[in-house]
């Protein structure tokens, strides 16, 4: 296929490029700081992504840092902006995670901006959110999808679960794209009815794609509906709750009293159907305290995570879901008890001659997890 | 000739003969200390002079001599400049340059190398200056030597300096002075000490003359020749350079956490804890880092050798540590505390890391974590040349912290920008393997195979991985670099702290 026109693609960041795509012979033009080192490895990469494509264009890149996946992203982006049409890829396999392993922490980053994603291994979150919706602007948003959809094939995610949060509006185009990452995760955001969930289901069944989902309920309707929406899907493993835009939503202030209501909501409904109720996440990065404080509070209420914006934030979410040495000494004396009782054939547990319940064990499972965790 | 390190070292270079490096510990020295020449000055006598050209001529500075400066203004330095266009006005050539270290301000320099008034270097390059050298080269090639190999070069005679030219913020007409006070107060002093003690003729400059005795006293009045009084010596916010702010990368930050949780784990940090600190981001970080924890855990440590900043003053101040030993300052909070508090000592540069004197302060020191522009497979460490070739910085102490502590750490990313920081092979050996024992990354941690006993110590603790895991790594986010061009000329050499050579530097061809 040959390329028409002039097309582009990326961003003059830090650690980005700026691809143009255009009518030609296959000409590779690069213009980079550290040029001599790794002309020959990019021309390399970029003709056979071409061929791969089956595309014909000159290329220029202008590049900034931007390691291997971030150029190949680029140079795809701007294809396909020349073509008019989703670029094929190979889809990658990743393994599953449980339903209801430790999501103490989501941190959500910018998914136009490589930067980040380079170096969100590191950070030590339960949950990477690679971000399509609030944080890239229009523009972008067919270069972030080529970069997330890049990211996920790429990068090494460490131990962390990996998500990304897509366009309730173009939900089609990201989940088309970024299946070919098998996240797994996808975050639904401003859901307000099991249909939204229903939508979103099909397009992971026509795209192929097994994952879970994660609603983020952000609207006084997505609230009114949140006991519903918590059991429209099997592949549901948690609600988040969006305060911010909830707050906009109703035409209130953002302060705990007022949030106290839709956050029991979202508790009571994902509770209530056998899933992880995670909180919203704390929008001033540096003020400490405060997100220690409102960490706390719904650690207590009986949340399983909060969202962050910056990778500070996650080491005092976790230190505030660490359970103390008591508690974990309750909960291994607890579980000890439960052995010993299957050991001697009792049917039942008891510690101090209380008898174990299952509530007891589940919550003295979960203690020992989250100590594991932390 | 194959050093230790495997570099082919010429046996011969410009009529110098060359000994190859054979490991950090292998050279002991004889002979005795680099005599200046016997003085007298009388009663009635004045060292006070007009004017630089002045001290110059009474010098008697010729062609083909050397003149020193120390570098504690750093980027503010406004005497080298001054002195060698002093230098070129009375018409005078072939000079070998011996600085502690150049910065971007003193750039003009390389006109003077253009006309042939300075034909050689000996001493660090930082930024244009090094990128000239590698591109074109001088008459002789630059020696480059660590703060602590430049003073037993300077003590043995391996560096003879004619003239030295000791900038002070504050001095007397006699010539005792100290970088201490006044406008231009830049801090300790340790470069020069060296220099005083063993240059053929000494000349203070100063632009703060206060009557006679001025304390405290640094460089003694028995070592100074001549005083001379300018407008301005520098400027000392220029001393700030490079990156004296803390990281704000969280990836960075990470990699500090890094270094403190590797101390802990491995049992390093204990009461009477002694590290050196330094600059550039990350060693901020874990200065800062390690002050928490120490303050945390009540563990007091007992002294921090630096490059001294604000970060170590507050660890004095807090009694997280006993004492600070400054060989140099590197911000205008550790330039007060100098004259404030009591536990802040100055210390020369021959204290810090002559490794031919009777003992020196890294010799004591448990860690020190450093930087690099390449680590290799090996565990030895660039910290010269860039990965393109040119030579963009000088060594600093870093051969010499990292020989003398219990156990040196290396901060690097896996990245910067597209260029990776493990290599199969070093472009310029400055450190040897021999000296580096942990390389922390934002992507794991590895320890050198040879320390089996920090292996042992964090061994279940903490997850350590393979060098090799984290430069394979690297090359599958941006595959292998190809090696710079160079020509045959060696523009530089690379000496180990005790004067055999470590390696050499080419010009890097066009």
């Amino acid at each position: 296929m040959k390329i028409v026109g002039e097309y582009f693609a990326g961003t003059t960041n830090e650690r980005d490029c700026l691809v143009k795509v255009k009518e030609g012979e296959g000409n590779i033009l690069i213009k980079s700081k550290t040029k001599g080192l790794f002309e020959e490895h990019i021309e390399e990469i970029v003709r056979k992504r071409m061929e791969e494509l089956d595309v014909q264009a000159d290329v220029e890149i202008e590049e900034f840092g931007a390691i291997d996946y971030v150029i190949i992203s680029r140079l795809e982006s701007a294809i396909a902006k020349a073509l008019g049409v989703d670029l094929p890829d190979k889809k990658i396999r990743r393994g599953k995670t449980s339903k209801d392993r430790l999501r103490r922490s989501r941190l959500y980053v910018p998914g136009n901006n490589p930067r980040f994603i380079n170096s969100v291994a590191v950070y030590g979150c339960d949950c990477t959110i690679l971000d399509l919706e609030d944080s890239v602007i229009m523009e972008h948003k067919q270069d972030a999808r080529y970069l997330v959809k890049n990211a996920l094939k790429e990068m090494d995610f460490g131990k962390a679960e990996i998500w990304v949060r897509i366009n309730k509006e173009m939900a089609r185009d990201d989940i088309n794209l970024i299946s070919y990452g098998s996240p797994h995760g996808i975050c639904i955001p401003k859901v307000e009815s099991v249909e939204d969930i229903k939508v979103i289901e099909k397009i992971l069944e026509e795209v192929n794609l097994d994952c879970h989902l994660m609603p983020i309920i952000e609207t006084a309707k997505g609230i009114a509906n949140a006991r519903e929406i918590a059991k429209a899907s099997d592949k549901l493993v948690a609600i988040a709750f969006g305060a911010e835009d909830y707050t906009r939503d109703v035409g209130g202030k953002r302060n705990w009293e007022n949030l106290i209501y839709p956050r029991f909501e979202i508790l009571i409904s994902a509770k209530s159907a056998g899933i992880q109720a995670l909180d919203t996440v704390y929008p001033n990065i540096e003020d400490e305290d405060g997100l220690r404080e409102e960490t706390r509070r719904i650690v207590e209420m009986g949340f399983d995570g909060k969202g962050a914006i910056h990778p500070g934030q996650i080491e005092i979410i976790h230190e505030c879901f660490s359970p103390t040495e008591e508690e974990i000494k309750e909960a291994r004396k607890i579980l000890e008890a439960i052995e010993e009782a299957k050991k001697k054939g009792r049917g039942v547990a008891t510690l101090n001659g209380r008898m174990i319940d299952l509530p007891v064990e589940r919550k003295a499972r979960r203690t020992i997890k989250l100590a594991e965790g932390s | 000739m194959l050093n230790a390190v495997g570099r082919e070292i010429p046996e011969e270079l410009n009529g110098r003969k060359l000994k190859p490096y054979n490991g950090p510990f292998s050279f002991r020295p004889k002979g005795r200390l680099h005599p200046p020449p016997l003085k007298a000055v009388f009663p009635g006598e004045t060292k006070l002079l007009s004017s630089i050209k002045e001290a110059i001529k009474k010098a008697g500075l010729e062609n083909g001599m050397t003149v020193s400066f120390h570098h504690h203004l750093r980027n503010g330095d406004y005497v080298v400049n001054m002195v060698v266009d002093t230098i070129a006005k009375m018409g005078i050539k072939d000079i070998k340059l011996a600085p502690t270290a150049l910065f971007p301000v003193h750039e003009k320099l390389i006109e003077h190398i253009k006309n042939g008034v300075i034909t050689a270097i000996e001493g660090s390059l930082n930024g244009p200056l090094g990128e000239y050298v590698s591109r074109h080269g001088l008459k002789e090639p630059v020696v480059l030597r660590s703060h602590g190999g430049r003073a037993r070069a300077v003590r043995s005679g391996d560096l003879h300096i004619d003239v030295a030219f000791i900038a002070a913020s504050m001095a007397d007409e006699y010539g005792n002075c100290n970088g201490m006070l006044g406008k231009s107060a830049f801090g300790a002093m340790g470069f020069a000490y060296a220099d005083a003690m063993h240059a053929d003729n000494v000349i203070v400059i100063t632009d703060n003359l206060q009557p006679y005795p001025v304390t405290p006293i640094s460089i003694p009045q028995i070592y100074v020749d001549y005083v001379v009084e300018v407008e301005s010596i520098g400027d000392p916010s220029g001393i700030q350079t490079g990156t004296m702010r803390i990281t704000r990368s969280p990836a960075r930050l990470n990699i500090a956490k890094n270094v403190v949780k590797f101390l802990a784990t491995a049992g390093i940090i204990k009461d009477g804890f002694s590290f050196q600190a330094g600059a550039g981001g990350i060693s901020l970080a874990v200065t800062k880092f390690l002050h928490e924890y120490m303050k945390k855990n009540g563990i007091v440590g007992d002294f921090v050798m630096g490059g001294i900043t604000g970060f170590v003053v507050d660890m004095l101040r807090d009694g997280t540590i006993k004492k600070i030993l400054d060989g140099q300052s590197f911000d205008l909070r550790a330039v007060e505390s100098l004259t404030k508090d009591e536990g802040h000592v100055e210390v020369s540069h021959i204290m810090f890391g002559d490794p031919h004197s009777c003992g020196c302060v890294v010799n004591r020191q448990h860690a020190c974590f450093l930087g690099a522009t390449e680590v290799d497979l090996e565990f030895n460490v660039n910290v010269n040349t860039h990965s393109d070739g040119l030579l963009l910085h000088g060594i600093g102490g870093h051969q010499d912290a990292a020989a003398g502590s219990d156990v040196t750490i290396i901060t690097i990313p896996l990245l910067r920008g597209r260029v990776p920081v493990i290599r199969k092979e070093v472009t310029t050996v400055s450190t040897p393997c021999h000296t580096v024992d942990v390389v922390v990354t934002d992507r794991g941690i590895a320890i050198n195979p040879e320390r089996e006993d920090l292996i042992e110590a964090v061994k279940g603790k903490m997850e350590i991985v393979d060098i090799e895991e984290l430069y394979k790594k690297a090359k599958s986010l941006v595959g292998e670099p190809k090696p710079p061009k160079f020509d045959k000329e060696i523009v530089a050499i690379v000496e180990y702290r005790d004067g055999t050579v470590l390696d050499v530097i080419r010009k890097v061809k066009e």
